[in-house]
């Protein structure tokens, strides 16, 4: 159980209405695990689910954001990501279908565009890459980009949304959801924890 | 034969009383006609001081006053003075009534104005646009801040007028954040930006690893390049060398949360922490009682000064000293990041006022080009400027020391004159001489 008067960072995960929501369970875990690894960030343990229609949504900093199925947000979701955003709140949007073209892509990228704003390409130099480890090529590809999954691409950028000249709004194609979807424990298999990334997303949030 | 002997010499001493009176006229007619002395009112200034400068017969003037002179009349009896009439005052009730103006440390701008008045009489702040504000407050000092002003700003206590230069305002230096990594840190950084100010940071997130932002965050701490430093933390605040010899050089210190309990700061607080409160289930997050959800409550070490600036619980949550040049602030709250992000529509707003304010309060003041205060139309004390251009107020000055006038002495040395030439002629004619 999360209180909501922790001074500790709390992995979020958005409920929205429409769509899956919660489709990859373990990516809070699996990050909550790195940053307590690498980092020593005061980070509970505890990831929190908070409805995107709520005002409790504006507890919680970073929110993270996925599925599959199509995204439409009510007014209220709408409104809460606006304030959201505009207080200077950090939303991670990850495509679980790693699509480009895909229903997750094309409604969230739309619904963006018309709560926030337009989403633009993230130089690959951009801070977000050295905020923690370095990734000089920009965002870290993902198995299900390599192996043939999905639209078959390797999606060179991220893209961004920006408030006030840092990330407002982070949105991956790459299917980060499908790549740390996995308990914590078996990242010993991993010549390389590719969970990496996650931290340097987290410490950006809190540092920018 | 004795008794003509006796007509003789009082013949003799008749003349000579004759001729010494005769010289003493001379004298008198041409030693220097002393003036008369003048008293006014400070009222009745303008219309006497032209009459006073060009009469050659004022040789001293004494003004009652009820309330201070104004500068250019204060500026004319000294001239006065130098030019060798003596002048005087009296006033014994006069009120004192000043006025101070600087510019605020801060990137909005602003204007500080200090007055003093006594608060029985009307006092008015103005600048060259109107009217400012009222003194209401029934100390004699009173401070406000103006967000911008026209020209001089005066104070009018009744018939006193005090009247200040206003330097101009310069944008502060940088400041510096140190702290870990977190919301709190990164929404007081925020704030700071979008108040206008240049912000370097030192963010710790592991041991090895810091993110830093601005050219100068990792430099020694110094009031050339920060006007103060924020330290979000105890942890942070140990790492933040030199921070004592910052303030004593006169830069500012905001300690947030539980920074005051870092040892290496421990010659720079005068209150320790004394417990942390969490609020009560179902707080606001924009109570500006908690300013987010939790707040440290300090209490004061003794022998240490400090003013407390809020206070909850009979415990103080800000607090601010002096040390040396420097100043030191302490700040209890703790989550001010969730005032900002869950408080009500004005709450971003609120936070960032609020946290600009704070660092204000303490950052180094820039030097501010000298102002010209040889104007002498314009005095920040008038009752200041009077003891200084004539002293002390004393009696009515005398014209001189003596006791007739040289009219006086004349016609009383003429009379002595004929009245002893008189004598001589008829003791003369008496004996038959001619």
């Amino acid at each position: 159980m999360v209180t909501a008067t922790t001074r500790a960072l709390v992995f979020a995960t958005a409920q929205y209405e429409s769509g899956d929501w919660d489709s990859a369970p373990l990516v809070g875990p699996n990050l909550i695990d790195s940053v307590a690894r690498y980092t020593s960030l005061r980070v509970s343990p505890t990831p929190a689910i908070v409805p995107l229609a709520s005002a409790e949504v504006l507890r919680f900093p970073f929110l993270f954001l996925t599925g599959h199925l199509p995204v439409r947000f009510t007014d209220a979701e709408r409104a809460n990501v606006r304030a959201f955003v505009a207080r200077g709140g950090f939303l991670f949007v990850d495509d679980h279908n790693h699509d480009i073209d895909g229903v997750f892509h094309k409604t969230a990228t739309e619904e963006l565009r018309r709560t926030v704003g337009p989403l633009a390409d993230l130089p690959n130099s951009h801070e977000l890459y050295s905020a923690f480890f370095h990734f000089s090529e920009g965002p870290p590809t993902t198995s299900h980009e390599l192996n043939g999954w999905g639209d078959n691409l390797v999606h060179e950028h991220l893209q961004a949304i920006m408030v006030g000249g840092h990330i407002g709004v982070l949105y991956s194609s790459k299917d980060y959801s499908s790549e740390w979807s996995y308990h914590p424990e078996s990242k010993r298999f991993l010549a390389i924890d590719n969970t990496r990334f996650g931290v340097n997303v987290i410490v950006y949030a809190l540092t920018r | 034969m004795p008794l003509r002997v006796d007509r003789a010499r009082v013949e003799r001493a008749l003349r000579i009383l004759g001729l010494a009176a005769l010289a003493l006229w001379i004298v008198n007619a041409a030693r220097p006609r002393a003036g008369r002395v003048e008293s006014a009112t400070v009222r009745s200034l303008p219309d006497v001081l032209p009459r006073w400068t060009l009469s050659h017969r004022v040789a001293g003037v004494h003004v009652r006053m009820d309330t201070a002179s104004d500068a250019p009349a204060t500026a004319w009896l000294a001239a006065l003075r130098r030019a060798g009439v003596a002048v005087s005052w009296t006033g014994a009730t006069i009120g004192t009534v000043a006025i101070e103006t600087y510019p605020a440390v801060d990137p909005a701008g602003g204007v500080f104005v200090l007055a003093n008045a006594p608060h029985a009489s009307k006092r008015v702040v103005s600048d060259a646009f109107g009217a400012i504000d009222t003194l209401a407050a029934p100390a004699a000092q009173s401070a406000l801040r103006v967000a911008a002003v026209g020209g001089d700003v005066t104070l009018q206590a009744g018939a006193q007028v005090a009247r200040a230069e206003v330097a101009p305002a310069i944008a502060p230096r940088r400041i510096l954040v140190i702290g870990d990594a977190g919301w709190e840190t990164k929404f007081v950084v925020a704030a700071l930006e979008e108040s206008g100010w240049a912000v370097d940071a030192r963010l710790f997130v592991s041991p090895q690893h810091e993110v830093q932002q601005g050219g100068r965050a990792r430099a020694a701490l110094d009031t050339s390049r920060h006007a103060a430093i924020v330290l979000m933390d105890s942890a942070s605040a140990e790492r933040a060398l030199g921070a004592e010899r910052f303030a004593r050089a006169g830069g500012g210190v905001v300690l947030a949360g539980d920074a005051i309990r870092a040892r290496r700061l421990g010659a720079l607080v005068a209150w320790r922490g004394v417990r942390r409160e969490s609020a009560p289930l179902g707080t606001l997050p924009g109570d500006t009682a908690w300013r987010g959800l939790s707040r440290m409550v300090f209490d004061t070490i003794g022998g240490r000064r400090g003013i407390v600036l809020e206070s909850r619980n009979g415990g103080a949550v800000v607090a601010v000293r002096r040390h040396y040049t420097g100043r030191v602030a302490v700040v209890g709250y703790d989550q001010t990041w969730r005032w900002r992000m869950a408080g009500g529509e004005n709450s971003v707003a609120a936070h960032r006022d609020w946290w600009s304010r704070v660092v204000a309060s303490v950052a180094a003041r820039t030097p501010t080009p000298a102002l010209d205060r040889a104007d002498p139309t314009t005095s920040v004390a008038p009752l200041a400027t009077l003891y200084s251009a004539l002293g002390a107020p004393s009696g009515a000055v005398r014209a001189g020391s003596v006791a007739l006038s040289p009219r006086a002495t004349a016609n009383l040395l003429g009379v002595v004159l004929f009245t002893s030439l008189l004598g001589e002629w008829l003791l003369r004619r008496a004996r038959g001489a001619r």
